[in-house]
């Protein structure tokens, strides 16, 4: 029992440390500048659907004891599954470089040091923690430190918003002003919210800590209330944006003006947690999104994979995260604008959910792979949902790239 | 008799050896053609190679490409059926994996990158 309520309690804790990260961090700080309160639906619009996502990848891998990987391989065959590898790898390839750009240029922020020199030595730490870390450090530790992530909601209690206005938001309304901006910075923040690393990394974690259906009760848990917990922090977060850049006419082009968001609520502290939670969140991101490719190729092809093992043990693994994590620091060293890079990322995020949605509402309804824990009534209603708006957000992401996109 | 979905339960799934080793997906079926038998499946073949002409001419071409880049021959492992012990989730078979070429990158990769660096080799788990 108290193993249970110990995993309860680390799945919430995940949720938070592991929700916030500079996606959601800058998409949601745009949208408070932009639009105030008014983007708050697609914060919890992105959380319910990471909410659904989740839920379904953990019970499909403690079920059948494989992964969402797994799965797609094995039941839609090489010529299907190759779509959604590459466009996962490619998509989290892109998010990765982002992150290593947010720990880079929070350090710049705290040191002076320009953040295309702290690329590779970030690479270089992360990647020491995969070779010599097990998968339990690299989960808790993520989620533990995240927790500095909190600060928001401190922030946001400290700037006394009008809480029935930040309720009004959460209701999807048209856009007074800026109509094609709007969407794209909603578009933005669902694939902020939802990437298709998280699920795979997700479903993997389940085999690596030895989940059965007796684990399900927390599995459900974990998903509805971390993605409660994260979705609310990334919502505070829009909150303080709204209460501070909004007002102030300043439009976010730049990570070093998202620095001053909790300095109105909380001064100096207010900078350098803001920085403390850039840089541990976009870094404990950087280890799950370099691990969560690993898993991808790994089990897609068939290699030995376990964070758990050796690196000789399993070195077709082990060399995918080696080389991912170089690949991407090297924009970062280049000093690409990380800012354009994240909007970017999100968008073909968004972007990328159907080749990974559509086909999980198939998997989670074949009683071959999910015995008695196939999905119910209200589980289908909301995959099919998902699938849908995942479809009509590929047909938008690529216009509104071009249209809202600044 | 009990029948055996050959696409659904064999073709693409993960491969284990007489260790439990993970060692690569079936990536193609051999069936043996007999003069006044019913034909059988005599193999399971893994390799990049098979894979990709499974997905079409455009991948093959792009995995030619890569080996010869990498001036290598490609790989291709031919399990013989009868060497298969169980089908479930998974497909297992008497065979010892690193014996095989369908873990010829994985040796190599071992030898030359992670027994090289501090930490890589070792006890099996960490």
């Amino acid at each position: 029992m108290s193993r249970k309520i110990a995993e309860v309690a680390l799945g919430v804790v995940t949720g938070i440390g592991g929700f916030l990260e500079v996606g959601s961090l800058a998409t949601a700080v745009q949208g408070g500048a932009e639009f105030g309160f008014q983007l708050g639906w697609a914060v919890l619009l992105g959380s319910a659907s990471l909410m659904v996502l989740m839920e379904a990848s953990g019970r499909l891998a403690a079920v059948s004891d494989r992964t969402l990987i797994d799965q797609l391989r094995e039941r839609f065959g090489i010529r299907f599954f190759l779509l959604p590898l590459v466009v996962g790898f490619v998509v989290s390839l892109l998010v990765l470089a982002s992150e290593i750009g947010g720990v880079s240029l929070a350090l710049q922020m705290a040191t002076g040091v320009r953040f295309q020199l702290w690329a590779l030595p970030i690479a270089f730490l992360a990647w020491l923690l995969l070779w010599r870390g097990t998968f339990s450090l690299v989960e808790n530790g993520t989620a533990i430190l995240g927790l500095v992530s909190v600060v928001f909601l401190v922030g946001a209690a400290a700037l006394h918003p009008r809480w029935t206005s930040v309720g009004a938001g959460l209701i999807p309304s048209r856009a007074t002003h800026e109509v094609a901006r709007y969407w794209y910075l909603a578009i933005s923040i669902l694939g902020a919210s939802i990437s298709p690393y998280l699920y795979a990394f997700y479903s993997s974690g389940a085999i690596e800590d030895g989940w059965t259906t007796e684990d399900l009760g927390v599995n459900r848990i974990t998903a509805v209330l971390g993605n409660l917990f994260g979705g609310g922090l990334a919502l505070m977060t829009l909150v303080v944006a709204a209460m501070v850049f909004l007002p102030r006419h300043i439009h976010v082009d730049a990570y070093e003006q998202t620095a001053l968001v909790l300095t109105p609520a909380l001064s100096h502290p207010g900078f350098v947690f803001f920085l403390a939670t850039l840089a541990i969140t976009c870094f404990g991101t950087t280890l799950e999104i370099a691990l969560a490719i690993a898993y991808m190729l790994a089990q897609g092809l068939g290699w030995p994979w376990s964070e758990n093992m050796r690196p000789a043990a399993d070195s077709r693994f082990s060399f995918t995260y080696t080389v991912v994590l170089l690949v991407a620091a090297i924009p970062i060293a280049l000093g690409v604008n990380v800012l354009g890079l994240t909007n970017i990322s999100m968008v073909l995020t968004a972007a990328s959910l159907p080749v990974t949605v559509v086909p999980m509402v198939v998997l989670m309804n074949d009683r071959d792979v999910m015995g008695k824990s196939v999905n119910g009534f209200v589980g289908n209603v909301a995959l099919v949902a998902l699938a849908v708006m995942s479809c009509v957000i590929l047909l938008a992401a690529i216009p509104l790239q071009l249209l809202g996109g600044s | 008799m009990k029948g055996v979905a050959l696409i659904h339960d064999v073709l693409d799934a993960q491969l284990l050896d007489r260790t439990q080793q993970k060692m690569g997906r079936v990536d193609g079926l051999v069936l043996e053609l007999r003069d006044g038998e019913p034909p059988r499946v005599a193999e399971l073949l893994v390799g990049g190679s098979i894979a990709a002409e499974r997905v079409g001419g455009w991948m093959t071409a792009i995995v030619r490409g890569c080996c010869r880049v990498l001036r290598i021959e490609p790989a291709v492992s031919r399990i013989p059926f009868d060497a298969v012990e169980a089908i479930g989730a998974c497909v297992e078979v008497k065979v010892d994996a690193r014996s095989t070429s369908a873990m010829r990158t994985e040796r190599w990769l071992d030898e030359h990158f992670a027994c090289r660096i501090p930490g890589g080799s070792g006890e099996e788990r960490k």
